[in-house]
């Protein structure tokens, strides 16, 4: 019996058990008295599964509450920390690169215009148009400018391998910013469960979400952290300790 | 090494395969393919040839830990030579790529420098134990 009696049935059937019970006629008044048990039970289940119903929906929200919260204590000044690594990576790659072109500019000029200035001075040779003591000079100059060709070639080849190494930011700063770009497809996933969960009350529970994978990627910070090494030598080290 | 050594280089990132070749042209290797990963670079491995194989841990697809597993328990492949060059530091993951069977373990940033003594090392190591 799940139904909500009136003032007027509740006496109604007060003043019928009453009758039942004058009468002696105890089946029926037992059974007036189960309907009115009955009907609190019903009542008293309504209740706590109402309950329930808003515990479980309170919890859930909770838990979302708690991702949210993660993220915006955590994972945004941590992405932040991560973008600021790219910025700081991507300068000392243009950094690099820029010295190493400045450096480079002037040897490979300098180059040109000895090697114009000998062609010039080679050209009055072979139109015969130098004195002994002038061809002496030259060919002086020759060698020393294939000296300093030696020299400046090696010199050009260090400054090109820098510039090579300093593309390797793009590697680097690329992981950097799929992780960003995961977290803020993160943020965007927990936004719209809130949005739903305000409007609703109504929410999938998501457990898995925020259990990283076991990569890292490049380490913006390793100083702070025991578990990670640090640069190549302790790489090594460890590499050593287990027998390589 | 062999200067006609063929070497295998998987990256998903061309930058980085772009560099680790150069570098490996300026140490006089000029026989070099390239795979972006575990998958690309597994058929190129199994047709045969590749002597010497650098690659990249995380990659989309197969990983080089997954690629490095594989080829351990490939016989034809088992005894390749394998230097991995990754942006991955904790050292669990390290010891992970060591107990995987790998020849030697660079992490990123390197230097030029580092290249070149991990691949001789590898080297001396494979001819004193030959």
């Amino acid at each position: 019996m799940n139904k909500k009696l009136t003032k007027q049935q509740c006496l109604d059937e007060v003043r019928m058990l009453a009758r039942r019970i004058e009468d002696s006629d105890d089946d029926d008044a037992s059974r007036i008295l189960d309907e009115f048990h009955n009907g609190r039970d019903a009542d008293l289940f309504g209740e706590i599964g109402r309950l329930t119903r808003d515990l479980h929906d309170t919890l859930n929200s909770f838990q979302l509450d708690a991702r949210v919260a993660a993220i915006a204590e955590k994972d945004i000044p941590d992405a932040r920390d991560r973008l600021n690594y790219v910025v700081s990576m991507t300068e000392q790659a243009a950094r690099r690169t820029l010295n190493a072109i400045e450096e480079t500019l002037p040897v490979s000029n300098r180059l040109g215009e000895s090697a114009t200035s000998l062609k010039e001075e080679w050209s009055r040779f072979t139109r015969r148009e130098l004195t002994p003591e002038e061809f002496r000079a030259l060919a002086r100059r020759i060698e020393e400018f294939l000296a300093v060709i030696t020299k400046d070639a090696s010199h050009i080849h260090a400054n090109l391998m820098d510039i090579l190494m300093a593309q390797e930011y793009q590697d680097i700063t690329g992981q950097v910013i799929h992780r960003v770009i995961r977290l803020v497809q993160e943020v965007e996933d927990s936004l719209v469960g809130l949005i739903r969960v305000s409007r609703q009350r109504i929410l999938p529970a998501d457990p898995d979400k925020g259990s990283q994978t076991t990569l890292e990627g490049p380490q913006i910070r390793p100083a702070g952290r025991l578990d990670v090494v640090a640069n190549q030598d302790e790489v090594d080290s460890l590499l050593s300790s287990l027998g390589f | 090494m062999d200067k006609n050594t063929k070497i295998l280089i998987v990256d998903d990132f061309a930058t980085m395969r772009g560099i680790i070749k150069n570098l490996l042209r300026d140490l006089g290797y000029n026989n070099i393919v390239e795979a972006d990963d575990g998958n690309t670079a597994l058929p190129v491995l199994r047709a045969g040839g590749i002597q010497f194989l650098i690659t990249d841990w995380n990659m989309p697809g197969m990983s080089g830990l997954e690629l490095l597993r594989s080829i351990r328990s490939d016989a034809n492949l088992a005894k390749l030579p394998v230097l991995m060059v990754t942006a991955e530091a904790k050292r669990d993951q390290i010891v992970e790529a060591a107990q995987a069977g790998i020849n030697g373990y660079i992490v990123k940033p390197f230097t030029a420098n580092t290249l070149k003594e991990k691949i001789d090392k590898i080297y001396e190591r494979i001819a004193a134990s030959a």
